[in-house]
């Protein structure tokens, strides 16, 4: 009979348990990436979808920083929400000082119109501590009204802890270009992970992500039948 | 039996997959598709084998050889993209920008870091950023800055530029007049260019062309054409090319008219893209073509890839765009014409049953031996010619110098063509030119390794006793040879209809032997007793849900053997039935195990091949009946041999 009520108690607990409040409130629930191509998204819906866009790209070489706009026009609805993305690409071992990082991130927040920031960064394992100062260096210099946000990988959510106390309001991990015959699991256990996910136009999951909010990939620039067939694709999820 | 709930419940909450990026394997490559294996040599006429495939920056440097155009050394430096790092390379020295190198040396100057060239356009509804200032505008002012230090002192211009240079990224700072009559000229430019750089376009175009009006300046010669470039910034590109029409006939103006032809040419492209992009393929089979080759190859390509058709038609734009088509209309091209492009496009769409066939061999057979398209042309005859000419065309080719990637697609031809078992041995293993990983490296090696065409033609054409004929051959690599005996063992295992125990006990330890050869480095972990932690250990079958993509069973393709007999072929035929049939590895490793144990349960490997038995269905490629074969392979370690250390090794079974 304990073995029974013990079950019982872990599922329920499964099931009730509360969820973490929405990390970005007043933010779009789906959201499409806009990468450095040009992108015409004025059939977007401000109301339905944000756009996040890749705003610069920051190139971490030798110990120095240089920074590459987007260079690829981006045109959007009146009252779009925006969230810029940078994404920072180290080019070898040597890594600059976390403040000028910092800062050539920090200043994609200022661009009219953005309302929050995304860092899209592959940290190998010898360059996490760098990213986690890092995240705390932006966290100090963007204003707070201005949420972070971060891409993950999967691994991150699921195998590791090392994302825990990041100085962010969410990390999307991303369900897409998985290795070989894996499987991109429903929901992750660390709270950061939880509340986005990253998904793909071009790749259809076993089972839908249970993250309230989603950034949808496009490999191809997008158009109003994409979508609205990614939009149709997440409401049916929730 | 709580706790044992507990830890399913567990393992059904934490996902047992290991995600992430990649993983970028590396993938040995015979020859390239996309570019030739040496841009360089390429680039001094060494074509290789021409495939329709190449980037067409290399189609048209192609054709320019095969019309006799060719490049000189100064047009092959403008033609060919600098050769982009290794993402792991070094550094590259920094290149100081020039002006604020120039300028910080300035005595009672705050020395400045950095200067951001890109500005962001400010628009309702839209977001983009553009080079504002390019290189040209640093070096500019930084020779303009040694100029006037020679005269005086410079504090106070240099104070005017800063203002100008920090609108390349924002504001709209703009110089006052100066008073200083040596300066006036100077300043006028400072004062056009700021507006310029702050997007005042119609301003700074006033502004320039009053100081191309006026009297002795520094900047009167350059004037009209910033004028220009203002009404091109200003969307303003039917004036513009005006504009620059009036500079490029100005006889005066002589030292702008190559700058002005090639802001002409932009404004073309944009305007008129049929008559620019015949007006570029015209200029791109020119002789001494160094001074323009490189932006137009660039312009080309990009009105090529905008799908832009040229008004009128032109001979390289058709070739191209037939040789990438299949060779479309080249027959009747090169019947009209009987050039060695269009000779070239049309032996590649032929096929040897075409009526065109014999004509197109017989004037390939005039192609000269020193001609650049000669190995296309030879490698075309080869696979048009009858096997015995064929052959014998091959022979003499393959015992020439060749580079690898052809040396390589002749070898290929020539398997093909194989009489025998022992030809095709012979010509089986080729060099890699490069390796694929994320992206592709060159790659100079002296092992050899089996292609894709030699890997299908062992793993679905040839019956067992051949691959032992292969194993036992002097004509393969070890590496292969040694692979191959594992491949046999497996086979004659899995063709069996009562396979030995003790041969499926080794097989439960060695997961990375499989029925199937690889090509190229094969599997990642090159020991065979070794898990690979990707998922490349034992087999797949066609049903398997997790399959690593070097895993997939082969599907049948052209034969590749022609030599076999006919009984050869039954047997073949029917090795390959039964080897479809095969569960995925797992599935067959834990039904072999399972059954051997009911019959054998005293026999002291049992509990030992249960545990391994349970691992396949982890570390192995899995189906729907997976889990089922690994619970009944669980439950019966447990329940049979609870105290074994085998059972304790096991804690899971696996879905």
């Amino acid at each position: 009979m304990k073995t029974y009520l013990a079950i019982a108690a872990i599922v329920a607990a499964a099931f009730l348990w509360p969820r973490p409040a929405d990390p970005l409130p007043g933010f779009p629930h789906v959201f499409l990436w806009a990468w450095e191509r040009p992108e015409n998204l004025t059939f977007l819906d401000p109301h339905a979808a944000g756009i996040a866009f890749l705003a610069r790209t920051v190139c971490l070489r030798g110990g120095a920083v240089a920074v590459r706009p987007r260079l690829q026009p981006l045109r959007y609805p009146p009252g779009a929400v925006l969230m810029a993305v940078v994404r920072v690409e180290p080019r070898d071992s040597v890594l600059p000082p976390v403040d000028a990082v910092s800062a050539a991130i920090s200043e994609a927040a200022a661009i009219p119109g953005v309302r929050a920031l995304q860092v899209d960064f592959d940290a190998t394992l010898s360059q996490r501590r760098f990213y986690r100062d890092l995240l705390g260096d932006l966290r100090r210099r963007v204003p707070p009204a201005t949420p972070l946000s971060m891409t993950a990988l999967t691994s991150w959510c699921q195998s590791d802890s090392w994302m825990a106390g990041l100085p962010v309001a969410e990390a999307v991990p991303m369900l897409f270009r998985m290795g070989p015959g894996e499987r991109p699991a429903r929901a992750f256990r660390p709270s950061l992970c939880q509340s986005s996910a990253g998904v793909s136009v071009d790749e259809s999951l076993r089972e839908p992500p249970s993250a309230a909010r989603l950034y949808i990939f496009n490999p191809r620039p997008w158009t109003a039948s994409t979508y609205q067939a990614a939009l149709r694709e997440v409401r049916k999820w929730h | 039996m709580a706790l044992r709930i507990l830890i399913v419940l567990l393992i059904l909450a934490v996902p047992l997959e290991l995600p992430g990026c990649g993983p970028f394997l590396p993938e040995a490559l015979f020859h390239l598709t996309a570019s030739p294996e040496a841009p360089d040599e390429f680039a001094r006429g060494q074509l290789g084998i021409l495939r329709p495939s190449y980037e067409r920056l290399y189609l048209a440097i192609a054709y320019r050889y095969l019309i006799g155009v060719g490049l000189n050394d100064a047009e092959r430096q403008a033609a060919l993209p600098p050769p982009q790092p290794p993402l792991d390379a070094p550094a590259p020295t920094a290149t100081p920008n020039p002006w604020l190198a120039a300028r910080n040396q300035t005595p009672g100057i705050q020395p400045l870091n950095e200067l951001d060239p890109y500005r962001q356009v400010k628009k309702e509804g839209y977001f983009d950023t553009y080079l504002n200032c390019s290189d040209d505008a640093f070096r500019t002012a930084a020779a303009t800055l040694a100029r006037i230090r020679r005269t005086g002192d410079a504090a106070d211009w240099i104070v005017a530029q800063d203002m100008v240079f920090a609108d390349c990224s924002q504001g709209a700072q703009i110089p006052q007049p100066t008073s200083d009559a040596r300066l006036a000229a100077d300043r006028a430019y400072q004062i056009a260019s700021a507006k310029f750089y702050s997007e005042q376009y119609d301003a700074a175009r006033r502004d320039f062309q009053t100081i191309a009006a006026a009297g002795p300046s520094p900047w009167r010669g350059i004037a009209p054409y910033l004028a220009a470039r203002c009404l091109i910034r200003a969307g303003k590109l039917a004036e513009a090319e005006s504009a620059l029409e009036q500079i490029a006939a100005d006889p005066a103006l002589a030292r702008w008219h190559a700058p002005a032809n090639g802001l002409l040419g932009y404004v073309e492209a944009r305007l008129h893209p049929a008559a620019r992009m015949h007006e570029l393929a015209l200029a791109l089979v020119r002789p001494d073509s160094q001074a323009t080759i490189g932006q137009d190859l660039i312009d080309y390509c990009r009105l090529f890839d905008q799908n832009v058709k040229p008004q009128p038609d032109d001979d390289l734009t058709a070739w191209i765009r037939s040789f990438q088509a299949g060779g479309d209309g080249a027959i009747e091209k090169w019947r009209a014409s009987h050039t060695l492009p269009w000779l070239v496009a049309a032996l590649a769409a032929s096929s040897p049953r075409d009526t065109a066939a014999a004509e197109l061999l017989t004037a390939a057979a005039a192609v000269k031996p020193d001609s650049p398209g000669c190995l296309t042309v030879n490698y075309q005859r080869v696979r048009l010619l009858p096997p015995d000419d064929a052959r014998s065309l091959a022979g003499q080719i393959l015992a020439g110098n060749l580079p690898t990637a052809a040396r390589n697609q002749f070898r290929a031809e020539r398997m093909r063509l194989a009489s025998d078992f022992d030809e095709f041995l012979r010509y089986a293993p080729r060099r890699p030119v490069a390796e694929l990983t994320d992206e592709v490296q060159p790659l100079d090696t002296t092992e050899d390794y089996l292609d894709h065409d030699a890997r299908d033609a062992l793993n679905l054409d040839l019956p067992l006793s051949y691959l032992k004929q292969a194993a036992a051959s002097s004509l393969l690599p070890d590496h292969v040879r040694q692979e191959l005996q594992r491949v046999i063992f497996v086979r004659t295992l899995l063709l069996s209809d009562a396979p030995p125990f003790d041969q499926v006990f080794t097989l439960l330890q060695k997961p990375g032997m499989e029925p199937y050869i690889d090509a190229g480095y094969g599997r990642n972990t090159k020991d065979v007793q070794e898990i690979d932690p990707y998922r490349d250990n034992w087999w797949c079958s066609a049903s398997a849900t997790n399959a690593f993509y070097r895993q997939l069973p082969p599907k049948p393709g052209v034969p590749g053997a022609p030599f076999l007999s006919a009984a050869d072929r039954q047997l073949v035929a029917a090795q390959a039935e039964k080897l479809r049939s095969v569960a995925t590895g797992p599935d067959w490793l834990a039904a072999q195990t399972l059954a051997f144990a009911d019959r054998h349960p005293q026999d002291p490997r049992v509990p030992k091949a249960l545990y391994l038995a349970v691992r396949t269905t982890r570390y192995g490629c899995t189906d729907a009946q997976t889990g089922d074969f690994s619970k009944r392979a669980f439950d019966l370690l447990h329940r049979r041999y609870p105290h074994s250390p085998w059972a304790a090794k096991t804690p899971y079974w696996f879905k």
